[in-house]
């Protein structure tokens, strides 16, 4: 973990209230059972299933070195992050397959 | 019905093959990899052939390969830098599970194009033409008139509303 934020600092910097959370709620496993915890939990995963979309929009569209840069350390940060965007790029796949509706004249 | 569609777009792949072939090299720039390419997209253009009714198969199919195309290219380059990284001792999954080998399952395409029925109307032109005709935020902003920062919370909709189909089928 230091190796990592003495690499990353500036996107550290910018997540480190997250990052935190996270690391609060591991240390105190088994400890914390309450409600506070479980919702806190669970924005974060609704935060790290946003991110992984936003990463999968943005590398379809245009995506410069640095960004992939960007996202490679947000993979390396977390393993939820690297199965939330995995997930978000079968779901992208899945989606690459459906064929447009057609338009009602053409039936 | 299901398997004459199957045998329909096969065979209009397999007229087209060389040219998306073609299609897919001109992306990637490597004859062996544009084949690989080709070959995953007619499993996965077979699976698709089941499920849907594809009115213009001939685009359809480009479609599928230059996406499956960019994927591939990308994934690539992607998969070598976070090899990069293992240097660190940090843990990076293997890169043998390509995308390209991900089975894709009926009963999920079925519910992704159900969930993408389901979606508003702006909504869900929004995604198709982000995600089908690769446009970018700004043009479907300017042909939906409405602003960018609108058309990515729509795609975002889009996507959360297939997810949660497959995850409550």
């Amino acid at each position: 973990m230091e190796a990592r934020v003495q690499r990353y600092p500036l996107y550290l910097f910018r997540v480190s209230l997250k990052l935190r959370k996270i690391d609060e709620f591991e240390d105190s496993s088994g400890e914390h059972q309450g409600e506070t915890v479980a919702n806190s939990e669970d924005q974060d995963s609704d935060q790290v299933w946003h991110t992984a979309v936003e990463w999968v929009i943005r590398e379809h569209e245009s995506f410069s070195p640095a960004e992939r840069e960007e996202l490679i350390d947000w993979l390396n940060m977390n393993p939820a992050h690297r199965k939330a965007y995995d997930e978000a790029s079968r779901l992208w796949l899945l989606t690459g397959l459906v064929p447009p509706l057609e338009p009602p004249a053409e039936d | 019905m299901i398997v004459e569609e199957q045998v329909e777009l096969s065979e209009v792949f397999m007229a087209h093959r060389s040219q998306l072939r073609w299609a897919a090299l001109k992306i990637l720039g490597n004859p062996e990899r544009a084949e690989d390419v080709v070959q995953d997209a007619y499993l996965k253009v077979s699976e698709a052939a089941a499920v849907f009714h594809v009115k213009q198969p001939v685009a359809y199919l480009f479609q599928i390969v230059r996406n499956l195309a960019i994927d591939h290219h990308r994934r690539i380059s992607f998969e070598l830098n976070l090899f990069e990284g293992e240097d660190d001792g940090l843990h990076v999954p293997s890169p043998i599970g390509m995308p390209e080998a991900t089975v894709i399952g009926r009963q999920h395409l079925k519910l992704v194009a159900k969930a993408i029925s389901e979606l508003p109307e702006r909504t869900r032109r929004a995604f198709e033409l982000h995600r089908l005709e690769g446009q970018t935020h700004r043009a479907i902003a300017a042909e939906l008139a409405i602003s960018t920062s609108l058309v990515n919370i729509l795609i975002h909709e889009a996507i959360d509303h297939c997810r949660a189909a497959l995850q409550s089928p």
